[in-house]
């Protein structure tokens, strides 16, 4: 049956198609920045652009049209099924907004990425010490939460790879372009089919379809600034400010101590890279430290051993001092930092040349790449290489 | 009617602190010389005192035997590098050095720059020691730390 070209109902209101388009783009973000190491504040901040338009769509599911309104789309399981059967023998009406498969795709889409996003703010905090999470969370929980992640990502490639294809094929089988009127918001009208099933969700689509124009601007800046506060605001915060004060507790008068006797001549070693045998044992010999004489006197060598007993590896667990000492046996009684097995896998891609140059002049010089480390911080977003 | 502003009592007061602190702070770099601490002060005299003790007829530390201790070269018998005290607090001891080996910073020597330097008696023996050993592969000799010392003061 042919139909008349003008008449065209709007079905995705413009937070919506807006919601969709942004979360495109901060989701294929956080999976490509995914990628390398050095992308993870890139890949922080697409995160928290995705927790921003979640909170938003998850509001705009209660107060949004009526076709972005949960209640009005999602639907019990009896339903789907019936819709499924139909749908699978090509019999199925067509249907203007979300269909009842379609509708729990979304949902699931969405619970997949709060998860992802939950479990990525506590690796954040857990593993690389960030963020306002970081005093809450251990390393271990920081790692489970990591796996979590990473599964529920691959869970979500598979969500995705099915949403798109299905976009695509029912385009086919539809005769419309769906990814269009994702764009545009404008779908043709049910004209051809009527079926109770239908009827509802025509009738209730066309009653309302931008209900309240003062609720929908209000909105607008609502969602303006979430996602601005989330995404620029706090994912900036991360870079220096937070981080440097959180690490700032942890200086005290001893740790001074250290870095004036131990960090003069070559860079101040954060004591949890090495366990505590490994400390007692360099300490115990300083006039031969590396084939130099770092003699101490009795007094100062005591007053940092009992520093070092209480931030070694086994004390002061951090990404960096987890990873080091994973490897390591305990009959092992490792000295060089840079020995271990685990910082030359690491160190692998940086070629001598790096080291050659005069702003680094030798791998001891964690702090010449890695900021922060001082404080025993070997986050992945603060590494800068310098000319 | 445009300077009547400047001419209110309390802003006068203030353009007079102002005057002041400038003309001070110009006064303190005009003079040169960083005034010696009293930890190196100490030092000095005991120094002195102990130089005099085998030559009563020395006259006292120059910057310039110091600068020269500063730039000799010498060979390390076992690493076979050239070291000097220059190779790591750098040719200049009012900028910042970087160590030959490790590629540490270091912060500059000289007290006119670095007002924390040379303020403890326990540090300035300290380093002498380590360090006269890296450089030397030996202990300095008294005369030859006077002179030093005296050189890093001459900024």
């Amino acid at each position: 049956m042919p139909v008349t070209p003008t008449l065209k109902i709007k079905v995705w209101d413009w937070p919506t198609r807006l919601f969709h388009w942004l979360l495109v783009f901060s989701v294929s973000g956080a999976w490509i920045s995914s990628f390398r190491e050095y992308l993870l504040m890139e890949h922080v901040w697409f995160g928290h652009t995705v927790v921003g338009l979640l909170v938003f769509r998850i509001v705009w599911g209660w107060i949004g049209n009526g076709f972005a309104r949960f209640r009005e789309f999602v639907t019990g399981p009896q339903i789907v099924w019936e819709y499924a059967k139909m749908r699978f023998r090509n019999k199925a009406p067509r249907i203007l907004g979300h269909n009842p498969l379609s509708a729990w795709m979304t949902v699931s889409l969405l619970l997949v990425l709060l998860g992802i996003t939950l479990s990525g703010a506590v690796t954040l905090a857990g593993e690389e010490w960030i963020g306002p999470l970081a005093k809450y969370f251990s390393m271990e929980q920081g790692r489970f939460a990591k796996g979590i992640h990473v599964w529920l990502s691959y869970a979500l490639l598979s969500l995705v790879t099915i949403h798109v294809l299905a976009a695509f094929l029912e385009s086919f089988a539809l005769r419309e372009n769906l990814i269009l009127a994702m764009i545009s918001g404008f779908k043709r009208p049910p004209l051809e089919v009527e079926t109770p099933l239908e009827k509802d969700k025509y009738s209730n689509g066309i009653k309302s379809v931008y209900p309240d124009v003062k609720l929908q601007y209000w909105f607008l800046s609502g969602f303006v600034l979430v996602v601005f506060a989330l995404t620029v605001g706090v994912s900036f915060d991360y870079r220096t400010p937070l981080t440097q004060e959180a690490l700032a507790e942890q200086q005290s008068p001893e740790h001074q101590l250290y870095m004036s006797e131990c960090g003069s001549c070559h860079f101040g070693f954060h004591p949890s890279l090495l366990p505590h045998r490994s400390w007692e044992k360099m300490m115990s010999d300083l006039e031969n430290h590396f084939g130099e004489d770092a003699w101490l006197d009795a007094e100062t060598t005591q007053a940092i051993l009992d520093y070092l007993g209480k931030n070694d590896a086994e004390h002061f667990q951090s990404e960096a001092s987890f990873n080091l000492m994973e490897n390591v046996a305990d009959n092992e009684l490792p000295l060089r930092i840079t020995k271990i097995p685990y910082w030359l896998m690491k160190h692998e891609e940086i070629s001598e040349q790096i080291y050659k140059r005069k702003s680094v002049r030798s791998p001891l010089n964690c702090g010449a790449c890695h900021g922060y480390a001082e404080y025993g911080s070997f986050e992945d977003g603060h590494i800068r290489i310098p000319k | 009617m445009r300077f009547k502003f400047y001419r209110k009592a309390r802003y006068q007061v203030f353009g007079f602190i102002l005057v002041l602190m400038l003309s001070l702070s110009f006064g303190f770099r005009a003079q040169g010389q960083t005034p010696v601490s009293s930890a190196a002060k100490q030092v000095l005299e005991s120094y002195l005192e102990i130089v005099r003790q085998e030559k009563p007829e020395f006259s006292g530390f120059d910057a310039k035997s110091g600068e020269r201790f500063y730039f000799a070269e010498r060979e390390h018998s076992r690493k076979g590098d050239s070291r000097s005290c220059a190779l790591c607090h750098g040719d200049d001891p009012k900028s910042i050095g970087q160590h030959f080996t490790s590629g540490k910073m270091i912060k500059p020597l000289a007290p006119a720059a670095n007002i924390e330097r040379l303020t403890e008696v326990k540090k300035i023996d300290k380093w002498f020691r380590r360090n006269c050993k890296w450089t030397l592969e030996r202990v300095c000799s008294t005369e030859e730390k006077g002179h030093f010392l005296t050189f890093l003061y001459s900024f």
